[in-house]
């Protein structure tokens, strides 16, 4: 009878363990993404970082803003977030990566995809609980989509108090995005698919790099084919970059932005690049 | 205005002296498919060993779908079974709809033609036929990047749509309602006679498996 009894309790304690491990939304056995906000404490009408960290096994890549020829970038919806705003994903520059026939752009081994947020000013203090749905796509040599939610608690109060280890972390990944504040002027032509960019300025801040180092990557995937092979030549005061146009452009390209990855001998510049013609 | 004519002129001269090293490039382009042109031309084997040429489907509409059951992005559809409800329903206007692998041999979504077949009855598929594009000859004629990746070749013979299967690039089957279907539009249009809106989109899916 005892047996029997112990059984059934082993039973009922196994459905209800897998009814608790059991997600509608499987994430990935190969990123490990833990989510991160770089204040602890937030005064109504501040604002603040979230983060997803993610680590990324060995072989396997996630994928930037403009994934490429292939891929899918990362989106995030949020719920329970009200009394808060959420601002679009910050992407560190990518990385890129040859998929068979294909070529594509993103992370591979850890990065930090960052969402500035602020406390509506009117948000009384207390306990928040925000979740957010990540979705995103993890390749090797095949591809398997995540869905992930992931739930963080922030607490509002009288003054903003920053988490030191989480501030580093942003910071250290806010390093990784385009810069805008880089003085050099943008300026491009398009002649029958080829696209010409050339930023002009001072070029020493740069430091040393050679031209092979250097690659453009477009925000959307409308305005530069990503496998089509990039040339860049350096004269006395403007650095050239020679581009193809998308297959997917709707017409010869008016705007043309993105950013430029050099990668120097002292480190990587990124450069974020906004012309129109 | 001075300047901007000045910097116009030479990035011109750049161009031009650019242009002039570089000329060689992307040649033997008549054999690839283009929208707009007459879609190339081809003989493949179904799973039941029938040979189909494009040429045999003159006078009818097409629709080519890149294929590989194991790609999230083809189970998407076809867990839902709208891939499924798109080839009955299609099948019955008249439409005649080939799924293509191109995956090689030992690769992610290569099938026997047994496993095809087991495939085809398993998922309920309604294809007017699976052909077998090993190793991947009229993929690369059609630049088929991804599973899905589809094209729509009017009675003319003129290929009208070449790109993603819908207008929402994510692997959540929640995300077939509320997107675009680009190959339903393409056929409605084509079907009745008007210009295809958006005849050229960038697939999306897993890398075909050449």
């Amino acid at each position: 009878m005892i047996r029997f009894s112990t059984i059934l309790l082993f039973f009922l304690f196994m459905m209800m363990a897998s009814s608790l491990v059991a997600q509608p939304s499987p994430g990935s056995d190969h990123v490990d993404v833990r989510m991160i906000s770089d204040v602890s404490v937030i005064s109504p009408g501040d604002s603040g970082t979230f983060g997803f960290h993610m680590t990324i096994e060995e072989g396997w890549h996630t994928y930037w803003k403009n994934p490429g020829d292939s891929g899918i970038p990362a989106r995030i919806s949020w719920s329970g977030a009200d009394g808060f705003e959420t601002g679009e994903i910050q992407w560190p520059w990518p990385e890129t990566f040859q998929e068979e026939h294909l070529i594509t752009h993103g992370y591979k081994n850890e990065t930090l995809l960052m969402v500035p947020f602020s406390a509506n000013a009117d948000l009384q203090p207390g306990s928040y609980e925000l979740t957010a749905n990540l979705e995103y796509l993890v390749c090797e040599k095949v591809c398997l989509p995540a869905f992930e939610r992931h739930n963080i608690t922030i607490e509002v109060g009288n003054e903003t108090e920053y988490h030191a280890g989480n501030r580093a972390l942003v910071s250290r990944f806010t390093e990784k995005l385009p810069e805008a504040d880089h003085g050099l002027e943008p300026a491009f032509t398009v002649d029958e698919g080829t696209v010409l960019l050339r930023l002009t300025g001072d070029l020493t801040s740069l430091g040393d790099f050679d031209p092979d180092d250097i690659t453009f990557y477009a925000y959307t995937d409308d305005m530069i084919e990503p496998s089509a092979p990039q040339q860049a030549q350096l004269d006395d005061d403007a650095l050239w970059l020679k581009l193809q146009q998308s297959r997917y452009a709707p017409g010869t390209l008016t705007e043309l932005n993105g950013v430029v990855v050099i990668r120097g001998s002292e480190g990587v510049t990124a450069l974020d690049i906004q012309a129109s013609r | 205005m001075k300047r901007i004519a000045l910097f116009t002129a030479l990035l011109g001269l750049a161009l031009w002296a650019w242009n002039g090293t570089i000329a060689t490039e992307s040649a033997s382009t008549d054999t690839q498919a283009q929208v707009g042109q007459p879609a190339p031309i081809f003989t493949l084997m179904d799973s039941n060993g029938n040979s189909h040429s494009l040429d045999d489907f003159l006078g009818q509409h097409v629709v080519l779908e890149w294929l590989n059951h194991d790609c999230p992005f083809v189970r998407k559809f076809y867990n839902a079974g709208e891939m499924q409800r798109l080839q009955e329903y299609y099948a019955e206007q008249g439409v005649v709809w080939l799924s293509i692998i191109s995956s090689r041999e030992g690769e992610q979504g290569y099938q026997t033609p047994e496993e095809i077949n087991a495939s085809i009855e398993e998922k309920n598929m309604r294809p007017a036929a699976v052909l077998i594009d090993e190793p991947g000859e009229v993929g690369r004629m059609y630049n088929a990047r991804t599973t899905p990746h589809m094209f729509v070749i009017n009675p003319e013979g003129v290929l009208v749509y070449d790109g993603a299967i819908d207008s929402n690039p994510s692997a959540n089957p929640a995300d077939i309602e509320g997107a675009e279907n680009y190959v339903v539009a393409a056929l409605s249009a084509s079907m009745n006679g008007e210009e295809v809106a958006t005849p050229t989109t960038r697939p999306y899916g897993c890398s075909v498996k050449y």
